[in-house]
């Protein structure tokens, strides 16, 4: 059987230096799911969008079954050839008819508004993927948009379909239902490229794993000889151990919430009367389902919000009422939920970046001296191991792994009394996970409190010195270890 | 009602200028771009419908002229904007000025002499094409692929470019397209509202009032054509209301205060539901 999709000893160094593909050979074949791992940075992403026309190699050969290389996405979609980007890129001001209708156009499939809107309401009805033709993109959640890609997907990449990290802004259960569609579609006739840092996904999902690691192919495992270890051993050439946890003796009392009221931005009370104590050197877990108060609690400590009723004493100081710049002067360190915009700037540098939300905690510089904001930044990059071309390299281009690692490190790196995080592993892949979690740990061995509010019970269990779960606005039980994962489970779903 | 009959000629003859350099400029923007240069293009507009106008007889042909003259002066704007990725505000400024010079020595050479007019009435078919051209470009903006596809590059650039857009092709026809009709729209002033005659400054900042207007009309073809109607009737009633013995500095005013109250009440009626392209104006 001919490949649909051959490529030979593919390399791709970006103009930054960054050589994110390194003599990548691939066959794709019919018929067949390929799950493609690798972690944050392995250059899984870079790989593919060459292979969908998105970007041109430095240099290598692909063949598109019996014609050359696609030269543009153009080229690529008219061929049968489409990638599902990770994060949709639908334009808010269309309706689904008319986004999906341009991609049709655009892959050289001439329909009419009505042709179009058959083929959608065909596709959507026979792959179970509900969608509104009419209704306008910006009115659709992420969840739904990320649908009508998969649709476009379906209705453009006839021959081989990628799909980056589909799974990201979706439940366990749309996870599921997405496994099946890959191998329904793939039973049609098509290459699949499952693109994912999430082992167990990928091992439900592939007739074969490729596993890449720093721009290289390292391993192409069949399914029936996949296992999580070898998979694992493939990603990271070892398999990395998990870190222990905060096994010291907690200290004093450094973050007090007292009856904390927080009015929800829909109306009523996003945190009903919540109370909790952070000592020095353990990690408070918060468990819960998302939206059950838990952005509420972080802005209320952080200083976003301002609670209706209710004391928060940072070392036993009242900083209910100061700015959130006058708390961090005081030993509070945040890892928000959200790392562009809210933790760093994307535009800047890593030295910026790193620099001076740490400078600016002894009072605002009112000049910046290069070399020491270079020193700083340069601890931060070399301790919290981010992967750089330099600390000039604008933030916003490193993966979404060596941000977090970067801003877990600048926020650590201040000495901080108290670490509020919430989600800070979330997205990162295995390693980038690990990290994290030992730097949480690290930092209240040092003495710190950490408060972590985290969707992830297994990551709360492994690291956490108490657990307490928030459920609807308020706390409705505290445990200790070892953990009884369904007892919390449990009180997550009551209050 | 004499008068109210010659003042709604007028509004209509006023509305046609504006309205054909608006819709261009609208289309444009559509697509994600600003062209500032539109004074300039309507001066060179202007002058050449003018010049040509006398050389050749025929104010369709100087009409014809002048939005090819103006079309090339484009250029100025669509190669380094559009292919070499300048700054469209400084290079809509710099078209301006450009326009505006040469306009002044393309005029000076038709010495004063006047080419033969355009009669400026609602029978004129040039007002039939203005409405005509509205119809078209709410088709093409509304019902076509090409239409989808403009107002998606004008939604995001990044998306467009990702997506395969054709964006510098269809940016660029769209620049050369609306310089065209700025150029019409610049003849159209100096044969039909200033009876053949070119002089310095004829346009009179109506390119400026043509990009108000655009955002007047919320990007829409059918909104400009009637926000291009209202400004024209309100330009025309400034001989009026001085008539009525309004003073005249306050009379020439109006105009402008008028269209700043239908703007405020588009923005409260129609903001929520039309917006305007993020490429050009982002409101958050």
């Amino acid at each position: 059987m001919e490949p649909l999709l051959e490529a030979r000893g593919i390399w791709k160094v970006y103009p930054n230096g960054v050589e994110a593909n390194r003599g990548v050979d691939v066959e794709l074949y019919p018929g067949q799911v390929y799950a493609l791992l690798g972690e944050n940075g392995a250059g899984k992403t870079t790989l593919v969008k060459i292979l969908s026309g998105v970007e041109k190699p430095t240099r290598g050969m692909i063949r598109l079954g019996r014609g050359p290389a696609p030269s543009s996405p153009l080229q690529a979609q008219r061929a049968g050839v489409y990638m599902v980007p990770q994060h949709p890129t639908l334009f808010p001001n269309l309706t689904v008819l008319e986004d999906i209708g341009l991609a049709l156009r655009m892959a050289g499939i001439k329909v009419s508004r009505e042709g179009a809107r058959r083929l959608i309401r065909d596709a959507s009805a026979r792959y179970g993927l509900t969608v509104d033709p009419d209704a306008r993109i910006e009115g659709l959640g992420v969840g739904e948009r990320q649908r009508v890609e998969v649709l476009k997907g379906i209705l453009v990449g006839r021959r081989v379909l990628f799909l980056d990290e589909p799974s990201t802004h979706m439940t366990p259960g749309e996870v599921d239902t997405l496994v099946s569609l890959a191998r329904r579609l793939a039973g049609e006739g098509r290459a699949i490229v499952y693109i994912t840092h999430r082992i167990e996904e990928a091992l439900a999902v592939a007739d074969k794993v490729l596993v890449m690691r720093r721009g290289r192919l390292v391993a192409t495992l069949d399914r029936e000889e996949a296992s999580r270890d070898k998979v694992l051993a493939a990603m990271f050439g070892r398999i990395p151990g998990r870190p222990k946890p905060a096994s010291t003796r907690p200290g004093g009392e450094v973050l007090r919430v007292e009856d904390l009221w927080v009015p929800s931005p829909h109306g009523g009370w996003a945190i009903r009367g919540v109370s909790l104590k952070v000592r020095a050197g353990e990690v408070l877990g918060v468990a819960g389902i998302a939206g059950n108060g838990q952005r509420e609690l972080v802005e209320a400590i952080v200083g976003l919000t301002k609670p209706r009723r209710g004391k928060i004493l940072l070392n036993g100081i009242d900083i209910g009422g100061l700015p959130p710049q006058a708390r961090m002067r005081m030993g509070l360190a945040v890892v928000p939920e959200e790392r562009l915009g809210w933790a760093v700037a994307p535009g800047l540098s890593v030295c910026l970046n790193t620099a001076l939300p740490l400078l600016a905690r002894n009072g605002s510089p009112l000049l910046l001296r290069r070399s020491y904001a270079k020193m700083l930044a340069g601890k931060v990059v070399r301790e919290a191991r981010v992967k750089t071309s330099g600390l000039d390299q604008p933030v916003e281009t490193l993966s979404g792994g060596n941000i977090q690692r970067l801003v877990v490190g600048r926020e650590l790196a201040a000495g901080p009394r108290v670490v509020v995080a919430m989600n800070p592993a979330a997205g990162l892949d295995y390693n980038g996970a690990s990290m994290v979690e030992s730097m949480l740990l690290e930092t209240a061995a040092r003495g710190a409190g950490v408060l972590l509010i985290d969707e992830d019970l297994d990551l709360l269990a492994r690291v956490s010195s108490r657990i307490v779960v928030l459920s609807r606005g308020t706390l409705t039980g505290e445990f200790t270890p070892p953990y009884d994962v369904e007892a919390i489970g449990r009180a997550m779903t009551m209050g | 009602m004499v008068e109210l009959a010659s003042l709604v000629t007028a509004a209509l003859a006023n509305a046609v200028p504006l309205a054909l350099a608006g819709i261009g400029e609208a289309l444009l923007e559509r697509s994600g771009r600003v062209n500032l240069g539109v004074e300039g293009l309507m001066a060179i507009g202007a002058a050449v419908g003018v010049l040509a106008g006398i050389h050749l007889g025929s104010p369709y042909l100087a009409l014809l002229g002048s939005g090819i003259a103006a079309a090339m002066l484009s250029l100025l704007y669509v190669v380094p904007v559009i292919l070499m990725g300048a700054d469209q505000i400084v290079a809509g400024l710099a078209l301006f000025f450009a326009g505006t010079a040469l306009a002044d020595l393309v005029g000076s050479a038709t010495g004063g002499a006047p080419a033969p007019p355009l009669d400026g009435s609602p029978r004129d078919p040039i007002a039939a094409s203005t409405l005509a051209l509205a119809a078209g470009a709410m088709v093409l903006l509304y019902r076509s692929w090409l239409g989808v596809e403009i107002r998606a590059m004008g939604e995001s650039e990044e998306y467009a470019v990702a997506r395969g857009l054709r964006v510098p092709l269809i940016q660029g026809g769209l620049a050369v397209a609306a310089a065209f009709l700025a150029g019409v729209a610049g003849a159209y002033m100096a044969l039909a509202l200033h009876n053949g005659r070119w002089y310095s400054g004829i346009t009179a900042g109506w390119g400026w009032i043509a990009l108000g207007l655009v955002i007047l009309g919320y990007w829409s073809p059918a909104g400009v054509l009637l926000a291009s109607l209202l400004t024209g009737a309100l330009l025309a009633s400034r001989t009026l209301l001085a008539a009525y013995g309004v003073n005249e500095a306050l009379a020439d005013m109006a105009p402008y205060l008028a269209v700043l109250a239908a703007l405020l009440a588009m923005s409260l009626v129609a903001g929520r539901r039309v917006r305007p392209p993020a490429m050009v104006w982002r409101r958050e």
